[in-house]
């Protein structure tokens, strides 16, 4: 008795084993119905083993007849989940069949409780016992099949048509992975669990007196699916194998690209980053962070900004970009570009933000310089431009120093008088003084601003102010060149936002070029417009435009490069600078030649939305 | 007989103030603000003496007028009172000719000096009426 026992043992302890992988891994994700139907069927093996035991070991026909009914139970359950997943995991199969079979299964068992001594048998009338595997085992030796065994018959030819039918149905149905699946499933069906089967029956029926061996042979037909089944298992574990790959691939090429990573889980507001990332941010290897502790670190002048983006991230799903400093807390500041994108779990609903940081502290500073650069690069052509309007702008200070003089002189030949007789004219003669002492003010202060070192600082200009500080200062230059200056504003109050120290040098520089592009036109015909004009909703259009002899094709494309120039004593930096500062400015700096001769400097600006 | 000068500058200031000092000085100056206007008046030689400016905005310089008065015949003392001083206006001056060129960097005493220079060479006046 002791193999037997032993293998029937094994088996049950093996599909209780099964079953509970099975179980597992249907816990663990609850859509694995397949798993289940698995489960349920190696679970009922079990119960099918536990009876097939006992009916061996039966001492009596009574007891044996019982054993049979009770082996109906564990049997349903076995037999329903292997329908149920061959219907799952082939997905393929007749469903009124399979109803078909499953109610004759339950009516089946039903009645097995029903009726004396079970289902399959009317009478059992006596047992023996046989030696089997080299143990003595008990079977039934006279038994009468019951009327409506051929039922039971029935359902059992029903599945093996229905299996098969499953099997054709996957097989056409499937690519290469089903089809596989199909041929394992089919196999281990029809060589293990249909034989034994077949076994039963016609043990029932009488034709030959063996043991029943469904539980060993079930036990072969499940381990094959069994094993079929832990492919999937071996899939993922090879897949969390790739992904580990790739997660070190992943963090090699982040920390080769100067890049941190970081997440934040929104359910639970804690914060994952790789060491890289800490690094960045001055943090410890290990420990908690949190988002509130990293709000602290940001520049208070870019926390603002950094909040309207956060916003902007969970609002959009789109992959946003913002440059912050941070403190350290060794109390250096550093620059962080960061960027990141919000994931949904359902519509409206952030389950993280992921996104990447880098250390753009050289970066900045190295743009910093170069802002530094360009601004002494303007300082100096302003200065430059400044000195080529010296004498003009001597003669522009002169005017009132000479006036006050006369004043003067002429305030001294009244009081020589004494008393002064004319007091009336002594007075106007003040406020000649205070105005033209006033206009030299004005002539100094205008050139002190564009000598003075400036960074750029964008405000509202009004257009009609600009113009006339410019032509205040070219304006000498202009009469001494028999230049004649006008300035049209198009439209009523129009402002610009920009530099006013920058956008004047611009200007200046411009209408500087447009009256040394006239030295050979003859006097009389030389002339600088300089037009202001809104051309859209967005932008406004600044002209200067000249009589000159235009500008030859070959001297067009180079124009504004820097140390390119045409002239004798000019340095070349005009014109780039002047490029360098609309650019700064958003707008666009462009040269053309006039249909009526010369040439015409174009810049857009941004208007001011007032 | 006080002496009738006609100034032309582009200036306001400029014309109003050294106006006023001629006037109280015992002249009877006349302002014109460009050369053109000058031109319009009727009887350019009543004047004793022409103080120019030399570039005037937006139309005939001093230069200019002084070469039409050249032409013309007219031979009213010129004196050019500009703040300009290069090489490139001293030529221009030495070119069409002139009483004096005076800076106005020189100051306006030195430009009373000269009218009054005039004043006194009243024989000189009466020559260059002659002509």
């Amino acid at each position: 008795m002791r193999l037997v026992t032993m293998l029937w043992a094994g088996v049950a302890a093996a599909s209780l084993v099964l079953s509970a992988i099975q179980i597992t891994v249907w816990a663990l994700n609850r859509r694995a119905l397949p798993n289940l139907a698995f489960a349920i069927s190696s679970l009922g093996l079990v119960g099918v083993a536990w009876c097939e035991l006992a009916m061996m070991n039966s001492n009596s026909a009574h007891e044996w007849g019982e054993w049979v009914r009770w082996f109906h139970l564990p049997n349903f359950f076995m037999f329903v989940g292997m329908l149920l997943f061959v219907r799952l995991y082939l997905d393929a199969g007749r469903t009124w069949l399979f109803g078909l079979i499953v109610s004759l299964r339950t009516i089946i068992l039903a009645v097995n409780f029903w009726v004396e001594p079970n289902f399959n048998f009317s009478q059992i009338d006596a047992i023996t016992r046989i030696q089997w595997l080299g143990d003595s085992i008990t079977i039934a030796s006279r038994l009468t099949p019951s009327p409506w065994q051929w039922v039971a018959t029935l359902t059992t030819i029903l599945s093996v048509l229905y299996i098969a039918d499953a099997c054709v149905t996957a097989w056409r149905n499937g690519v290469p992975e089903g089809r596989r699946r199909t041929f394992v499933v089919g196999i281990g069906i029809s060589l293990f669990f249909i034989p034994a089967v077949i076994n039963t029956q016609l043990m029932i029926w009488g034709v030959w007196r063996t043991p029943t061996l469904i539980a060993p042979s079930f036990l072969v037909a499940l381990a094959a699916m069994g094993f079929e089944m832990s492919r999937e298992i071996l899939r993922a574990y090879s897949l969390s194998r790739e992904l580990q790959d790739s997660e070190q691939a992943l963090q090699l090429a982040a920390s080769a690209g100067g890049l941190g990573l970081w997440s934040w889980d929104a359910r639970t507001g804690e914060v994952w980053t790789t060491n890289a990332a800490r690094t960045m941010f001055g943090l410890p290897a290990s420990g908690r962070v949190s988002i509130n502790s990293l709000a602290t670190m940001v520049a208070p002048e870019d926390l603002a900004r950094l909040d309207e983006c956060v916003a902007v991230i969970k609002q959009t799903e789109a992959e946003q970009e913002i440059q912050f400093g941070i403190r350290i807390r060794d109390g250096s500041t550093r620059w962080i570009l960061a960027r990141g994108r919000c994931e949904l779990e359902a519509p409206g609903r952030i389950s993280r933000i992921r996104g990447v940081v880098r250390d753009v502290t050289e970066q900045h500073k190295t743009m910093q310089e170069l802002e530094d650069l360009r601004a002494r690069l303007a300082h100096s052509s302003r200065v430059t431009a400044l000195g080529h309007l010296s004498s003009a702008l001597a003669h522009e200070l002169r005017q009132p120093l000479v006036a006050i003089q006369s004043n003067i002189e002429a305030a001294e030949l009244i009081l020589q008088h004494s008393p002064p007789l004319e007091l009336e004219e002594l007075r106007e003669i003040l406020a000649d003084i205070r105005r033209d002492d006033q206009r030299a003010a004005d002539v100094i202060d205008r050139m002190r601003s564009l000598m003075k070192h400036h960074d750029l600082e964008q405000q509202p200009i009004s257009m009609d102010g600009l113009l006339q500080d410019v032509i205040a200062l070219v304006r000498s230059d202009a009469t001494r060149r028999a230049v004649v200056l006008q300035a049209r504003i198009h439209g009523s109050a129009l402002t610009v936002l920009g530099d006013r120290v920058h956008l004047s040098q611009v200007l200046i520089n411009l209408i500087m070029n447009a009256m040394d592009a006239m030295n050979s036109t003859p006097a009389g015909h030389r002339r600088v417009i300089i037009s202001a004009n809104r051309t859209g909703e967005e932008s406004i259009e600044v002209s200067v435009s000249d009589s000159g002899s235009g500008i030859s094709q070959d001297t067009m494309p180079r124009l504004f490069d820097p140390f390119f120039t045409t002239k004798p004593s000019g340095m070349g930096i005009g014109l780039s600078v002047c490029r360098m500062i609309v650019d700064s400015h958003g707008g666009k700096l462009w040269a053309e030649n006039n249909d009526t001769g010369g040439a015409t400097f174009r810049l857009t600006l941004t208007p001011h939305a007032a | 007989m006080p002496l009738k000068v006609a100034l032309t500058d582009d200036d306001e200031s400029v014309s109003r103030s050294i106006t006023r000092l001629l006037r109280l000085s015992g002249m009877i100056p006349t302002a014109f603000r460009s050369a053109e206007a000058f031109l319009e008046f009727p009887a350019p030689s009543t004047f004793d003496c022409l103080i120019l400016d030399i570039y005037i905005e937006g139309g005939m310089s001093g230069l200019e007028l002084k070469a039409r008065l050249n032409a013309e015949g007219i031979r009213t003392p010129v004196i050019f009172f500009s703040a300009h001083d290069d090489a490139e206006t001293r030529a221009e001056v030495e070119r069409v000719g002139c009483y004096a060129f005076l800076r106005k960097g020189d100051g306006i005493k030195l430009l009373l000096a000269k009218l009054q220079e005039l004043e006194g060479a009243a024989p000189w006046r009466e020559a260059f009426r002659q002509d």
